[in-house]
């Protein structure tokens, strides 16, 4: 565990050490809280007061977006950087490595969430035309982060999953991004086939469902995850 | 013979068509600054990631430590520092969480970790600089920080690949320094590739050569550097004729020679046959030469190593 927490810790100090890149995470993470904070909520505020799903639609969806651009870097990027092998050489156990990696990629874009969700109620509450003050229902809340979470942990799984087969991290996180469409696009055509209603109970456990795939992920990547894999070649 | 810090046996290791190891045998005694020599490509990194388990070997017996790398992977990094052909460095993060990083790593904690990390910033002159982005450093600045990672929690046995890359004279010197002081010290081990062979005649115990995946050569760099030869003598004084030396070879006494008769007094070249070293200068005064020169020649290791690698100078 400690080993996971230092591996996390190091991602995570890498994330704020980025700040000074202008195509940096942070960048990335401020027009995802524009959009999600302030401009989505700013046209759909009669959903939240309805306390209606479709609220949260994106953020079932840019948290896992988000959590790409780490989970991406994971060792592509440790490689393309020249400073896999350095962490490879330590006692680090492969576990630990994977779960620091995945942990980061998923806090990061939960962080992200929090801030953005908080900017979504002010938003709400400033644009909205009805009296009083809106405080949203303790479904609306777990659907939100359970949704986030879902995305996160999708997303993280197959973008690591990636990171450890190809060179560059860009290309991870393309073919991720790529993926991450197939998968969301597909549970919202089978949504539609299935002429589903768009309930909360509904809405969960779809969400539970893509918790349990982005689980299936990650223990896709530890199984694969050997050391000696990534030297097989001279 | 007690137990090795390195010992590999007959260790192969091939990559698609290319042997990259081939019937490998190494044995680095504990407490010794080893040289590990060859041309790009020879095997030396590959033989460093055997040591680390990052390579399983496809035959052959590897012990670090008297460990198994293969089964006790953990333990083997546990024990040794590192510094690889890259520095491996982290960019975005400063000098002092990078040591921080790595202390973590190796279970240094609380009050000790602030301890180490402060004597190694301060011991590579990065003190001042420990809130800087690595990505600011200059390569030799970055390279004595990752020398300083590789010794921050005092590692029985260290791996160098090129440590001197990108240093100035002066920093190169005062590493090579610490290195030897690190083996005569505190009994560490240090195994060291390095294409500077200045550096390896001035800090090296012992080496070995590596050509083409396996040893060619190994042992002190006098051993080297006689390569199982006698030795060749420079000679110089009057009196001093091709009959002379030919007559000399005739009976034995010389395996070969070659005369500069033009420089004065005249000059040769010479090597002795096997156990005639010794009598050399008292023979040639036998024999009427007014010896002014008996010089033992020794072959630089730049000639020596080219010599066993097949390169030339």
């Amino acid at each position: 565990m400690n080993e996971a927490l230092t591996v996390l810790r190091k991602e995570l100090w890498e994330i704020a050490g980025e700040r000074q890149s202008r195509r940096g995470g942070l960048v990335q993470a401020l027009v995802i809280v524009v959009v999600m904070g302030i401009l989505y909520p700013a046209s759909t505020g009669h959903f939240w007061r309805a306390n209606h799903p479709i609220a949260i639609v994106y953020f079932a969806f840019f948290p896992g977006m988000l959590a790409v651009t780490v989970a991406a870097d994971a060792f592509a990027g440790e490689r393309e950087r020249r400073t896999l092998e350095t962490l490879l050489a330590t006692p680090l156990g492969e576990w630990a490595i994977l779960a620091g990696k995945a942990a980061a990629a998923i806090v990061w874009a939960l962080s992200v969430t929090v801030v953005a969700f908080a900017c979504a109620l002010v938003t709400v509450n400033v644009t909205g035309r009805e009296p009083g003050l809106y405080l949203p229902s303790a479904v609306l809340v777990a659907g939100t982060f359970l949704g986030a979470l879902a995305s996160a942990l999708l997303l993280t799984g197959i973008a690591i999953l990636l990171s450890m087969r190809v060179a560059v991290a860009r290309s991870a996180q393309q073919m991720t991004a790529l993926l991450g469409l197939v998968v969301f696009g597909g549970v919202a055509a089978a949504w539609v086939a299935l002429g589903l209603p768009l309930t909360w109970p509904n809405v969960l456990g779809a969400e539970v469902v893509l918790c349990a795939l982005g689980v299936a992920a990650l223990a896709g990547a530890r199984a694969g995850f050997r050391r000696d894999r990534f030297f097989e070649t001279r | 013979m007690g137990t090795a810090a390195i010992e590999l046996r007959d260790v192969s290791k091939r990559f698609a068509s290319i042997l990259s190891l081939d019937r490998l045998t190494l044995r680095v005694e504990p407490g010794t600054v080893f040289g590990y020599l060859g041309p790009n490509g020879a095997g030396k990194t590959t033989t460093l990631r055997v040591l680390l388990g990052l390579v399983r070997p496809d035959a052959g017996e590897v012990r670090v430590l008297g460990l198994d790398p293969r089964s006790e992977g953990k333990a083997v990094r546990a024990a040794l520092g590192v510094l690889l052909e890259n520095d491996g460095l982290y960019d975005r993060l400063t000098a002092a969480q990078n040591l921080e990083f790595y202390a973590r790593i190796r279970g240094i904690d609380g009050a000790e970790r602030a301890r180490r990390l402060e004597e190694m910033l301060r011991a590579c002159d990065l003190w001042d600089r420990r809130g800087d982005r690595v990505v600011t450093f200059s390569k030799g600045m970055r390279q004595k920080l990752a020398v300083a990672r590789a010794l921050l929690h005092r590692p029985r046995l260290v791996l160098l690949d090129e440590p001197f890359t990108g240093l100035d004279p002066v920093a190169a010197a005062e590493l090579r320094a610490n290195i030897v002081a690190l083996a005569r010290e505190h009994g560490i081990t240090v195994l060291l590739t390095t294409h500077d062979l200045a550096h390896v005649e001035r800090s090296c115990d012992r080496v070995a050569v590596l050509r083409a995946g396996a040893v060619v050569a190994s042992g002190t760099i006098e051993e080297l550097r006689a390569g199982g030869k006698d030795e060749e003598v420079g000679v110089g004084g009057a009196g001093l004729t091709e009959d002379l030396l030919a007559a000399m070879k005739a009976d034995g006494l010389l395996a070969s020679y070659a005369l500069d008769a033009a420089r004065s007094p005249p000059w040769a070249r010479v090597t002795c046959a096997h156990g005639q070293r010794p009598m050399l200068g008292a023979e040639l005064v036998r024999r009427g030469v007014a010896l002014e020169e008996l010089t033992t020649l020794r072959a630089s290791l730049e000639e020596t190593f080219l010599a066993l690698v097949g390169g030339s100078p």
